[in-house]
């Protein structure tokens, strides 16, 4: 398992960013504690020997069951419930 | 007096059916002790002042049901507990809440929770936090906190709709000296509900007693169109496994759940237990699921890794939390986010990031994943020879806030080892109450194959009868 000791504030910076969570000081330095402290109790998944074993994204078979491919009428709009909407869209902030 | 446990649910609805039923004072009634409820305990996030009776003449016509948050319910706030989506009002209902609905249940309001799940004592909620009816200084356990409180603390007729990902219907049941139903991944449409972990959450029921639990299965189960993890097998009556006799059933008993770290005087309750289930005609025997040590880390894993994605929608663009839209997208959607999720969301949000960046994602998640298919194998083994396994249904008994207040993280997480591995292996479970110990409520879990929703009725329905020194 990965070296959990490389969590830094280099680290949290960057999963702050991807995240979309701007964090202070005292939370990223809290956060990254605490991380360390997790991951290194769930070190003990390293004893489990997973080879050959594959992974279960489901807990249960889920099959497709497939219907015909046909246009059927929405009771509500998705735009109901925002402040941000323009000509039947939703407006957001700039990208770029 | 509580710990006396006694449905009224059958009764009431017998009597609605014979009787002439005078429903706006019956709303009335039953929204003014709910207020009562909200002033002693808190288990509400709101109270539905509009409530009415839909579907006349339907199986639940005339009864009052609470929906917890993160279930969307047409017309009425769902918050999940955050102020992510505080002014929330979906226009539309969940698929459950529209099935309760249309057989004429009630939706009287919205139970408090641990902000979208994440807790085991509902202490992380943004709006309140519910107080436990046996002991107003302890938790009602979590996620479903609010849930299990209006149902351990109503005098009237009532149903909780809760919901588990970990064990959030089983903890506060047990808490509470209720009854939680987790029924089997897929076996109620997840339409409509907040996810925060898509494969491991299950919408289910908190009652008094485990006629309710599977009178309300019975309603909510079904394959939904508009989920396609739901099941295609068909719903059944759940109520018609009630029984007195255990004549021929297995039941499996898991060293694991009996280690030192849990309080022995609830184990002893569960023995006691198994002992006078013996006398109905039960057989048990000890077994091993060896891989239970590892459920905690596995199911973190997988949870917080699914929640940093599930929760990615929630920015204040289309629902919620808004803000003025000033600077670009990063600023604004970290802007909203940062001030929404509550200190928690933040850290699972953080910790799931973690586990899916690349070079991290094999060695955490993936393994994660993995190590479940273990579990899952394990179960399966044991249902090979026995109908259920019984287990405590949590490690301790219900906590004081200000003890909770003192565990870090990962103690907190420690004590949802007896509920992990169940719920991510996506099997049925039923805690059923073992009496009170020092005047708090334990109870016991039943866990079954999946599907095998029956099993649990038949071995709960029995418990119920039993008595406690």
């Amino acid at each position: 398992m990965v070296d959990y000791t490389r969590i830094d504030g280099a680290l949290m910076d960057r999963l702050a960013k991807i995240a979309k969570l701007n964090l202070t000081e005292e939370e990223s330095v809290s956060y990254a504690q605490q991380l360390k402290d997790i991951l290194e109790v769930f070190k003990v998944l390293d004893e489990v020997d997973t080879k050959d074993v594959r992974p279960s994204f489901q807990p249960t078979k889920i099959e497709n069951i497939w219907r015909e491919d046909l246009a059927e009428a929405h009771e509500w709009s998705p735009l109901e419930s925002t402040r941000h909407s323009e000509n039947l869209y939703f407006k957001g902030p700039k990208i770029v | 007096m509580f710990g006396l446990i006694k449905s009224l649910v059958k009764d009431h609805l017998y009597t609605l059916k014979s009787t002439k039923f005078d429903t706006e004072g019956f709303i009335e009634d039953v929204l003014a002790k709910s207020r009562r409820l909200q002033e002693q305990y808190s288990p509400f996030i709101a109270i539905n002042d509009s409530a009415n009776a839909e579907g006349a003449g339907g199986m639940l016509y005339g009864l009052p049901v609470s929906v917890k948050d993160n279930i969307c319910t047409r017309g009425l706030q769902t918050t999940a507990g955050s102020r992510i989506l505080e002014g929330y009002v979906p226009p539309f209902d969940a698929t459950a809440v529209a099935k309760v609905r249309q057989v004429g249940g009630i939706v009287i309001g919205k139970t408090a929770m641990d902000e979208f799940g994440f807790g085991t004592f509902a202490t992380t909620c943004a709006y309140g936090v519910p107080k436990n009816p046996f002991d107003k200084d302890r938790s009602c356990g979590g996620s479903s906190g609010g849930a299990a409180c209006v149902t351990a603390a109503a005098d009237f007729p009532h149903i909780a709709l809760a919901q588990s990902t970990g064990g959030s219907i089983t903890a506060p049941a047990a808490f509470t000296g209720t009854v939680g139903l987790t029924p089997t991944y897929g076996r109620v449409s997840r339409y409509g509900l907040i996810d925060f972990s898509n494969s491991m959450d299950k919408i289910g029921v908190i009652s008094r007693c485990v006629y309710d639990s599977a009178l309300m299965l019975s309603v909510m189960s079904g394959y939904d169109p508009l989920d396609s993890t739901s099941s295609a097998m068909p719903s059944q009556d759940y109520t018609k496994y009630m029984t007195d006799s255990l004549v021929g059933v297995r039941i499996a008993v898991p060293r694991e759940y009996f280690s030192d770290v849990v309080d022995r005087r609830i184990s002893e309750r569960v023995m006691d237990a198994l002992a006078q289930l013996e006398d109905c005609g039960a057989t048990y025997e000890s077994v091993s699921l060896a891989t239970t040590k590892y459920a905690i880390a596995a199911y973190y894993l997988i949870a917080v890794s699914e929640a940093s994605t599930n929760l990615a929608k929630y920015c204040g663009l289309r629902y919620g939390l808004h803000d003025s839209i000033d600077g670009n997208f990063d600023a604004y959607f970290s802007k909203v986010r940062s001030e929404g999720f509550g200190e928690e969301a933040k850290r699972r949000i953080i910790l799931g990031t973690f586990a899916r960046l690349a070079g991290f994602r094999d060695a955490y998640y993936l393994k994660a994943l993995k190590v479940r298919t273990k579990i899952i194998e394990e179960f399966k083994e044991v249902f090979r020879k026995f109908d259920v396994i019984a287990t405590p249904s949590m490690p301790i008994l219900p906590p004081r806030f200000s003890e909770i207040e003192r565990m870090a993280p990962i103690e907190k997480y420690n004590v949802d080892l007896l509920t992990t591995a169940p719920n991510m292996a996506g099997v049925p479970t039923l805690s059923v109450p073992t009496g009170t110990v020092g005047g708090l409520p334990s109870g016991m879990q039943l866990i079954a194959d999946h599907f095998r929703e029956d099993a649990l009725v038949k071995v709960g329905s029995v418990c119920e009868g039993l008595k406690w020194k």
